[in-house]
């Protein structure tokens, strides 16, 4: 990414940071109001982007910068599947319970990850969820969704 | 002699059962940590802390603890036999310690990383004794003045020597300000930044976002690339070193242990720092600086011993004046906070178990660690065998559970998820971490110290250039910040850093 486009990112952010911070109430140097301190750091957010866009438009372009980095990996379907297996965890966690959410998860990864069949993959992620469930949830008394277990 | 008797005491708080078996564990999985690549200390730390609650504040700090120092040790390992570093301080142990295994010598490499990290570790703490106390006692006459500057030079001084950008690094710790600030407004109680969203009502957790950027973005970051592990072949024996291993590592160690120490107590430095220093420093002394890279056992001793007692170091800057000098401590300081347990001056005397209690138990840790690290060297081989694309789900996993289990709130997930993915292409475009997790840890004590001190001032700013501390500590802030601006500056910065 380049240095400009950095900059308008961060100077944007720092403008909307000082706008919700002074509608939070500023207060004064006299008296401080709970958006005295993200006033400054939006300001410090934005100062910082501008200077970016300042350097950017000042400087040669770098080699670097001409090879930037792609904000899709070459890999990005992994990426879409980790985040996307992850995202829908979170989403069925408390319908299915942590046992069925997990399993299921633990198996996708396996299965597509691990290189292993559907059924190894399925008897390792149940080995797992039946120890972190046994770890966590008995030992160290932490309540996982039941989920559809009543 | 105050400080022997109390030191017993520590002893006598670390060998209940509880806080000894809370030792081990921490030390084992900051060795475990250590030896696989692929997540840190900050990372495991903040995997257990939700264990910790279970736990007395005293248990949960020193099995904390164990894991930062233990993953010291255990980053040697796969340094060593691996060529990979297991954190980042045991970075700089890949360049002559792999030489080593390459040529037979695995055996007194790890050897000496041990033993190296064990003496510094115990000189540290001797250190962590003597310093932390006197500190204290100064800094009981702190104001909101003092604290307010000291914890902008921590931060700045941070950002200064991250890797990278220094302007990316103060936009980080711009947002890490801002996020610590969203949820209720510590001295009105009114909601601020929250957006109508009930889960933000409390804030932001400290949990989930440590995870999210340290965790899942590394997680990510990994998956681009996994990384092919071939752990040397040579059968690791001879663990002890030699006469002669000793007499070319003495002098390492000694300056390796003085200049870590020294630069862990400063805020920003740290293990990372400290390994690098340490190697510059041997290779200036060597009479054979040519030979560095090839397999010189002093090139092992000296960051080890630096890394190690590093870690001691971190620990004065916490305790005696509740800031933390790096990522990690930010860490220990937020689990302080969620076990109830204010930092600063006042621990020494209101959780006197807490502060000998720890000091102790990393006595204890540190020989517990020279035990696990080997004889049971065969046994971390092996799990430095396990391939990647099993041991990341299991690591995903950890995270969920961890994050879920601070607040059994489904909502930490998401935030731990959407920081993750945020955490990635952070780390791509190449802006730390860092120094957002370390202002977002200080924020809240930022404000309330700038707040108090502002009131007491009727609003003057000139409170923060008459008192002489603050004036020192702004002053090097505002120093360390212009740098940033001047071109020339900049490119000293950048020689300094990449050396």
């Amino acid at each position: 990414m380049t240095r400009n486009y950095e900059g308008i990112l961060w100077t944007i952010l720092g403008l909307f940071i000082c706008l919700l911070a002074w509608r939070t109430h500023f207060g004064s140097f006299h008296e401080p109001g709970p958006g005295f301190v993200a006033f400054f750091s939006g300001l410090l957010i934005g100062g910082i982007g501008f200077v970016m866009i300042l350097s950017g438009v000042r400087a040669k372009p770098s080699k670097v910068e001409i090879a930037e980095v792609p904000f899709f990996p070459p890999n990005w379907r992994h990426l879409f599947f980790v985040m996307g297996l992850l995202f829908s965890y979170t989403l069925l966690l408390d319908t299915l319970g942590y046992i069925i959410a997990t399993l299921f998860m633990m198996w996708a990864f396996f299965y597509v990850f691990g290189g292993r069949r559907w059924l190894s993959s399925l008897l390792i992620s149940s080995f797992i969820v039946a120890g972190t469930y046994i770890i966590f949830n008995v030992w160290l008394l932490c309540q996982f969704p039941r989920g559809i277990f009543p | 002699m105050d400080i022997f008797s109390d030191l017993i005491y520590g002893f006598g708080v670390t060998f209940q059962p509880g806080n000894l078996v809370a030792c081990f564990v921490g030390v084992f999985f900051g060795t475990l940590v250590g030896v696989l690549p692929g997540i840190g200390p900050v990372g495991a730390m903040s995997l257990l802390l939700p264990i910790t609650f279970a736990l007395t504040p005293v248990s949960g700090i020193i099995m904390l603890a164990g894991i930062y120092y233990g993953s010291m040790y255990g980053g040697s390992t796969t340094s060593i036999l691996v060529n990979i570093p297991g954190e980042a301080a045991s970075v700089i142990t890949t360049i002559d310690g792999y030489q080593m295994a390459k040529q037979g010598r695995a055996g007194p490499a790890l050897g000496i990383a041990a033993f190296a990290s064990f003496i510094a570790g115990t000189f540290g703490l001797l250190g962590l004794m003597f310093l932390a106390g006197p500190l204290a006692e100064i800094a009981v006459k702190f104001g909101p003045v003092e604290y307010f500057s000291l914890m902008c030079l921590g931060l700045s001084l941070l950002v200064y020597l991250t890797q990278g950008s220094i302007l990316r690094g103060l936009v980080m710790a711009g947002l890490g300000i801002f996020l610590s600030l969203i949820g209720q407004d510590i001295i009105t109680g009114k909601a601020r930044f929250t957006f109508g969203l009930v889960g933000l009502l409390d804030g932001v957790g400290l949990v989930p976002v440590v995870m999210g950027l340290f965790g899942i973005s590394e997680i990510l970051l990994n998956l681009e690339k996994i990384q092919e592990r071939n752990v040397t072949s040579t059968v690791v024996k001879n663990l002890l070193p030699n006469r002669e291993d000793w007499q070319k590592s003495a002098k390492p160690i000694a300056r390796g242990t003085i200049i870590g120490f020294f630069l862990g107590v400063l805020p920003g430095g740290g293990g990372v720092i400290a390994s690098f220093v340490s190697y510059a420093l041997e290779k200036k002394f060597s009479r054979n600086p040519e030979l560095f890279g090839t397999g010189m056992i002093e090139g092992v001793a000296g960051p080890e011993a630096a890394n190690n007692s590093a870690s001691s170091g971190a620990f004065v800057p916490l305790f005696s004046l509740g800031i933390p000098a790096n990522v990690v401590m930010a860490l220990l300081l937020g689990a302080l906070l969620i076990h109830g347990v204010q930092p600063g001056p006042l621990i020494l005397v209101q959780h006197p178990e807490i502060f000998w209690g720890t000091v102790a138990s990393m006595y204890v840790g540190n020989v517990m660690l020279v035990v696990l690290n080997l004889p049971l060297i065969g046994i971390w081989v092996k799990i430095l065998s396990v391939p990647y694309n099993i041991l990341f789900p299991l690591i995903l996993l950890f995270c969920l559970i961890g994050s879920y289990s601070v607040g059994m709130n489904i909502f930490d997930l998401y935030m731990m998820l959407i920081f993750g993915l945020i955490g990635y292409y952070f780390r791509k475009y190449k802006y730390e971490p860092a120094p957002l997790v370390l202002a977002f840890v200080l924020g809240p004590m930022l404000e309330q110290n700038l707040r108090q001190a502002l009131l007491i001032s009727e609003g003057s700013l000139t409170t923060f250039f008459t008192r002489p501390l603050s004036a020192i500590s702004l002053g090097i802030t505002v120093l360390l910040l212009v740098s940033a601006i001047i071109p020339s500056l900049q490119n000293r910065r950048r020689l300094i850093v990449a050396e």
